[in-house]
């Protein structure tokens, strides 16, 4: 079911995913409590978060999943959990929550979590350590998911996180690298028609390219990915 | 938008910020666009994103030159050319305030500039 109910929330249907996902939560807590469990938890934090931005609701779920992790003595699953709670106060515009993703990635890496959780973690904790510290620190947390999956084997971890890396060395002022590496995601995420990783590149490349008076690279930036800064100037 | 924006992210309250300089200079209100863009352009630096920084310099130039300081615009604008210079932002460089290569015009805007009108 839960498997079931992420490719529902990969497609979008989002209403069903989270029907799907109540449906196993009110399954699993008849029986004793169980990893299954906080994996549902786990679930629910992120459809909140990622699906919704209900950030406040994911919160709730997040310190559900590390409660009942804790009591299980499930510490990678209560690593996670630290990732996810993080993830939920820095949407709530808490940067206390990058403490809780740095010490949950670590943690999660420590303790040789899922792999792609870790990778997440990091590639997650790039994300807000990007809006609330800076670029730099946004882009070391990026380059570390990607190393981290590609030393795994992780090709399409290490191609997301380095899509996502092009937008922090834009802002770096580093241009020069960008086309090259956005080829080779590009590349890649054509040839396994990885559509959300291509997404993610030609936003990014978008900026650079909108920058350079690009026109594809200008349209690109209008349709796919537009931030709060980009203005026209008077 | 911009006024009811509450953000908690560093990125997020200079994006405001410069949000801010920009509608006072479209609004005519200079000397308050001068004042903010000169903040924008350090905490844009602090924050790490060269082209806002750059593109601060030069708001904050406009905003100088608008108000008849321009012996103060000049050192924003060579700022924002060497930035703009680094990353090669071409249309950027073509901006009319901005001093030619190697030339310049250290002191102000050359008398066959065209006029600067704000907004």
């Amino acid at each position: 079911m839960l498997d079931l109910s992420a490719l529902l929330g990969d497609q979008g249907r989002t209403d069903e995913e989270k029907r799907l996902l109540d449906e196993a939560r009110v399954q699993l807590e008849r029986h004793r409590p169980s990893s299954e469990l906080v994996r549902t938890y786990a679930c629910l934090a992120d459809h909140h978060s990622l699906s919704l931005g209900a950030f406040q609701e994911a919160l709730t779920w997040s310190n559900k999943v590390a409660s009942l992790a804790h009591d299980l003595g499930a510490e990678s699953l209560e690593a996670e959990a630290l990732g996810r709670r993080g993830y939920a106060r820095c949407g709530l515009g808490d940067s206390g929550g990058l403490r809780d993703l740095r010490v949950g990635a670590a943690r999660s890496e420590e303790l040789k979590a899922r792999p792609w959780s870790v990778s997440a973690s990091y590639t997650n904790l790039g994300d807000w350590a990007w809006l609330f510290e800076g670029p730099k620190e946004g882009l070391e947390a990026k380059r570390h998911a990607f190393d981290f999956s590609s030393r795994r084997g992780m090709a399409g971890g290490a191609m997301f996180a380095k899509a996502e890396s092009l937008a922090m060395l834009f802002d770096l002022g580093e241009w020069d690298p960008i086309l090259g590496e956005a080829d080779e995601v590009l590349a890649w995420s054509r040839s396994r028609e990885a559509r959300s990783v291509e997404i993610k590149c030609d936003a990014r490349l978008g900026n650079r390219r909108g920058a350079f008076g690009w026109r594809k690279g200008s349209w690109l930036r209008r349709q796919t990915w537009v931030p709060f800064e980009t203005r026209t100037r008077f | 938008m911009v006024e009811e924006a509450d953000v908690g992210a560093i990125r997020d309250k200079n994006s405001v910020l410069t949000g801010h300089a920009i509608l006072a200079e479209a609004r005519g209100d200079i000397e308050k666009a001068r004042n903010l863009n000169q903040e924008a352009a350090q905490r844009w630096a602090d924050y790490g994103f060269v082209l806002e920084e750059g593109q601060a310099h030069l708001g904050l130039a406009r905003c100088l030159i608008a108000l008849g300081d321009r012996d103060s615009a000049t050192e924003p604008l060579h700022k924002a050319r060497a930035i703009f210079e680094r990353l090669g932002a071409v249309p950027l460089l073509n901006d009319r305030l901005l001093p030619p290569c190697g030339g310049g015009f250290l002191g102000g805007v050359p008398s066959n500039h065209p006029t600067y009108v704000c907004g």
